[in-house]
């Protein structure tokens, strides 16, 4: 095989498999990333919202059952007051967990 | 002495709205109406939370937790604070949307996403019949205030002196004056509503707190369906209503609106304070003329004079910094979204008419409509909820056609209020959350069908 059979062999076959192979490679790191990122979503959104909601509505029928007082205050009212700052502490532990450094706008 | 601070609360109110016109003496319609988006996270926050503590609030809740004792506290305070994280997640994707498209109004996103007039008319008017009581419930507010000083003036000069202020303020620098206005409204209503809170549990005490009869009855099943429908219902409903999202429209950033949701529950900590004034005037058989009255019947009971004027000044300018808001969200509404084709100088001049208009509406429906009003107003949540489906199309580009929306907005709509009005309330579900299914399945069936349409027509094409 002479010089220009050798460079039509390489373009062909070696550098078309190399090529597709990364193209695999850049497909394949492309859904990772894309896994991370929903990944991501999911933690973001299920700290933020999630956890409030189960924390308030998820817990409203067993406490709201309850008759036991503190203070005099109902137990779902005080749960109510303490979800002020529970519910801004999961939005502070995502801003700085997620959102803090992104580009947002 | 308390009418005098009042009368200087107001002044105050006054001078702070002559300050906001300061380097914007000439403004173009979207500076009047959203300040140019330039607002920073202060004013973005004072303006987004004045809605929490309206005088709606800050009089409506001791009064409720007066009468309708622990199932109406449940569903009020576990929405409002739900609607915080829901606006952390949505409300930087409606500023972005806002952006996008120059949106001085919600019906304006509706328009620029689905190209349709109809669609924009239909939110045009969906958005003021929900919003149309709102003033007149801010008036009537300020009249259960102005009762604690037995002035004997007939109810008309009031109404028109609040309606006239509102005016003047808006005409003054439109957003900016009532922005500016809530930082010393906050102010005023944190320190008024701490200061009767401890003074009623330093008058109270513990042991006067009232017997488990009245705040310690488990809530009845039917009370925890409606409120586990509610909740979330009005949670998202919250970060959709029109003005909440002009609101979101004066922001600088998104960034901004992500950081103000941070904190905006923390602002909720005068809530219990507002508890424990509606516990001291249920144990101390406070002689309350109406539930309404509560807290300022429970101010004047506790505080000296010169502080109740200052309550009573924080309570008014909570109820006219709602007011100017709903007014400048009615009117572009109309001026911009209803009647094409008008100037930037007419869509500002039209939008001042339609504002003087609903204040003179509000005066006469808090004299003679209070009926109306009241069913009106329970509407509120039932019709903003509808919106739902089509702002989460716009942001998330949902591939919904403008007239799957429009058909799903009208079913929900009368689902929704029809519902209210015939008193259905199946299993104690809330019936917006029965119209937002409905109006979700309709939207979904329509764009279904028409998809189909297109598929059949174009495999005949090809045929």
């Amino acid at each position: 095989m002479g010089m220009g059979g050798w460079r039509a062999y390489w373009q062909t076959t070696v550098c078309h498999d190399w090529k597709r192979n990364e193209i695999a490679r850049e497909d394949t790191t492309l859904k990772l990333r894309s896994i991370g990122g929903s990944m991501r979503d999911v933690w973001r959104v299920g700290v933020g919202v999630g956890v409030p909601f189960a924390g308030i509505v998820l817990l409203l029928p067993i406490l709201s059952s309850s008759r036991l007082l503190i203070f005099g205050v109902p137990l779902v009212v005080c749960w109510l007051f303490g979800w002020f700052v529970l519910t801004s502490l999961c939005m502070v532990v995502v801003w700085l967990a997620f959102d803090r450094g992104g580009d947002d706008g | 002495m308390a009418s005098i601070i009042f009368f200087l609360v107001i002044l105050l109110s006054i001078m702070v709205a002559l300050f906001s016109r300061r380097g914007h003496g000439h403004q173009d319609s979207r500076d009047f109406f959203v300040a140019s988006g330039q607002f920073g996270g202060i004013l973005v926050f004072m303006l987004a939370v004045g809605e929490t503590y309206s005088i709606g609030s800050i009089m409506g809740f001791p009064s409720a937790a007066y009468s309708a004792g622990t199932s109406f506290i449940i569903w009020f305070l576990s929405y409002i604070v739900l609607a915080y994280p829901v606006g952390y997640f949505l409300n930087p994707l409606i500023w972005r949307a806002g952006r996008d498209c120059q949106a001085l109004t919600m019906a304006d996103l509706f328009r620029a996403r689905f190209g349709s007039r109809g669609l924009e008319r239909l939110v045009v008017l969906t958005a003021i019949l929900c919003l149309l009581p709102m003033g007149e419930l801010q008036i009537v507010g300020l009249l259960r205030v102005i009762d604690q000083f037995h002035w004997a003036l007939p109810e008309q000069w009031t109404t028109t002196a609040a309606a006239g202020l509102t005016f003047v303020w808006i005409m003054l620098s439109g957003i900016r004056a009532p922005a500016y206005v809530s930082v010393i409204k906050d102010s005023l209503v944190l320190i008024a509503v701490t200061v009767v809170g401890l003074a009623a549990l330093r008058a109270g005490g513990m042991a006067h707190l009232p017997a488990v009869a009245w705040t310690g009855h488990p809530v009845a099943l039917r009370d925890q369906v409606y409120a586990l429908s509610t909740i979330p219902l009005q949670a998202v409903a919250f970060c959709v209503a029109p003005q909440t999202v002009a609101f979101v429209f004066t922001a600088r950033s998104a960034r901004t609106v992500r950081r103000n949701q941070i904190v905006m529950p923390l602002y909720m900590v005068m809530f219990p304070f507002l508890y424990l004034v509606a516990l001291y005037a249920r144990s101390a058989g406070l002689p309350v003329p109406s539930p309404n009255a509560v807290f300022m019947v429970a101010a004047g009971a506790l505080l000296p004079d010169w502080m109740v004027g200052l309550a009573a000044g924080a309570c008014a300018l909570s109820g006219l910094v709602i007011l100017a808001g709903t007014c400048l969200a009615i009117g572009p509404l109309v001026s911009r979204n209803l009647l094409h084709g008008l100037s930037d100088a007419g869509q500002r001049r039209g939008a001042q008419a339609v504002i003087a208009c609903y204040l003179l509406f509000s005066i006469l429906a808090a004299g003679h409509l209070s009926g109306l009003m009241v069913t009106l107003t329970s509407f509120y949540y039932l019709g903003v909820s509808q919106f739902i489906p089509g702002v989460a199309a716009i942001v998330w580009r949902w591939p919904l056609s403008a007239r799957a929306l429009g058909a799903g907005l009208v079913v929900g709509d009368v689902v929704a209020m029809g519902g209210a009005l015939a008193g259905l309330q199946p299993a104690g579900l809330n019936t917006g959350m029965i119209g937002l299914v409905a109006n979700l399945l309709v939207a979904a069936a329509i764009q279904w069908t028409e998809r189909r349409k297109r598929v059949v027509g174009s495999v005949s094409d090809i045929a």
